[in-house]
């Protein structure tokens, strides 16, 4: 077997278990009663591993999948793809090593999401993002606030705190991975010396 | 063996029911909602009577929709500011025609698109529609990931209902305040995916050696053919859909 087939066999068994991930973040924030969602950590935790085009398929199958039972979680997929996108990025340049790093991949993460989600909410959801976070927006639409000016707000309420928690926590699980576990993926040269 | 889905819509190849998935998505974004209304909805509840489980697929249709479908017409009708013909008025709700079609028309594309998603896998075996994309060259490796990740799903939601057992035995509090709750997120995920990353070598040697990587061709354990009467469906939903399309395209320009 040659090095780069045991790569990919690596990165190709990750994306279920990102998938998994994402999904089970959700469900234990539901279970635990916390106000964020926490639905992407396994997108970014992918990217970060096996760069960014693993990521994107992780986000993109996990939307997909998730769409089975609730359709609606099927175009936000593009948001998920751009997530797994931008954190293999930053993971290669070195940014998920370093507390710094890890800040400014929070901040293009979360830029990333306001990009591609607050678009899709208001173009073909008509403003309603299905979770309760819609009474944000209706509240802010009944106060006079324009439609865009409404999802904005309310994203940014709900989305920021959210993607910064699931940025760090990827970053601390990456710290408690050995380094024999961790030298197997595509990307370990941006975390091993 | 699993129970298989039953009635005659799950007879047809996998494939047939996408071309129809995808031919009534992008027909219902080039109409309005008269056409996602009128014509698909009735069209795909009256499919779903042959899907065997009628029930049961109404209870997902309307579960998927029912608050967005209420948020979205509760914000056209606040956003309307147009002088079209009232309908209702009640102190200072007032609920006006533009308003109704505004929210009909916003709703369209995704009803249609949550109706045809959810009466596709009503009918289709996710193992089906792997099998029958590979027999049209898709790489086995999405086959891997789509069927392994539904499997994994259900086990990594029963080891994380373990873990928080563990942790909360251990004297984590997941009740409480706010601060506590935070705090138990991490021991309660953690572990979780360390494990799940730890055992992936031995799964990636698992799968090498069952030829996982092997360039050869692959064989199934199960037989799904296409049939005569799938070709025909397929290409009749492919001209009507063009049919379709090129009317609209005429609408548009003349």
């Amino acid at each position: 077997m040659s090095k780069t087939a045991k790569y990919s066999t690596m990165a190709i068994l990750l994306i279920p278990i990102g998938i998994a991930i994402n999904y089970v973040g959700g469900q234990i924030a539901l279970i635990l009663k916390l106000p964020v969602f926490i639905d992407v950590i396994g997108t970014i935790l992918v990217g970060a591993l096996a760069g960014p085009l693993f990521g994107a398929i992780t986000g993109l199958i996990t939307n997909l999948i998730l769409g089975i039972t609730a359709p609606t979680w099927i175009p936000y997929a593009i948001v998920n793809v751009a997530i797994g996108i931008v954190a293999g990025l930053c993971a290669k340049r070195g940014w998920f090593k370093t507390f710094k790093g890890a800040l400014i991949s929070s901040v293009l993460i979360w830029l990333v999401t306001q990009l591609t989600a607050n678009p899709v909410t208001v173009y073909l959801f008509g403003g309603v993002t299905g979770s309760g976070s819609s009474f944000i927006t209706s509240f802010l639409i009944a106060t006079g606030q324009s439609l865009w000016q409404s999802v904005i707000t309310t994203a940014l309420i709900t989305e920021t705190v959210d993607k910064f928690i699931s940025v760090f926590i990827v970053f601390f699980i990456i710290k408690a991975i050995p380094a024999r576990t961790l030298l197997k993926f595509p990307l370990a040269r941006s975390y091993l010396d | 063996m699993l129970e298989r889905k039953k009635g005659p819509l799950s007879k047809l190849y996998p494939l047939t029911k996408l071309v129809f998935l995808l031919c009534s998505i992008v027909l219902s974004i080039v109409f309005d909602w008269k056409f996602g209304y009128l014509v698909m909805v009735p069209l795909i509840l009256f499919l779903a009577l042959f899907s065997g489980n009628f029930i049961g697929f109404m209870k997902k249709f309307i579960g998927a929709l029912l608050l967005f479908v209420i948020f979205v017409f509760i914000f056209k009708i606040m956003l309307d500011n147009s002088d079209s013909q009232i309908v209702f008025q009640w102190q200072f709700i007032v609920i006006r025609v533009q308003g109704l079609i505004d929210g009909l028309n916003q709703t369209s594309v995704l009803v249609v698109m949550a109706a045809v998603v959810l009466l596709f896998f009503e009918t289709t075996e996710v193992e089906d529609l792997m099998i029958s994309l590979q027999q049209r060259k898709v790489s086995h490796v999405v086959s891997y990931i789509v069927l392994s990740t539904l499997q994994m799903i259900p086990d990594m939601v029963n080891r994380s209902k373990v873990i928080m057992q563990a942790q909360q035995a251990r004297g984590i509090e997941t009740e409480g305040n706010i601060f506590l709750r935070v705090r138990a997120f991490f021991p309660s995920l953690g572990p979780l995916i360390i494990s799940s990353i730890s055992e992936l070598e031995e799964r990636a040697i698992t799968l090498e050696v069952r030829g996982f990587s092997a360039s050869v061709q692959k064989t199934f354990l199960k037989d799904i053919r296409s049939r005569k009467i799938d070709t025909i469906l397929s290409i009749a939903f492919i001209l009507l859909s063009i049919v379709l399309l090129g009317w609209r395209i005429y609408l548009w320009l003349f």
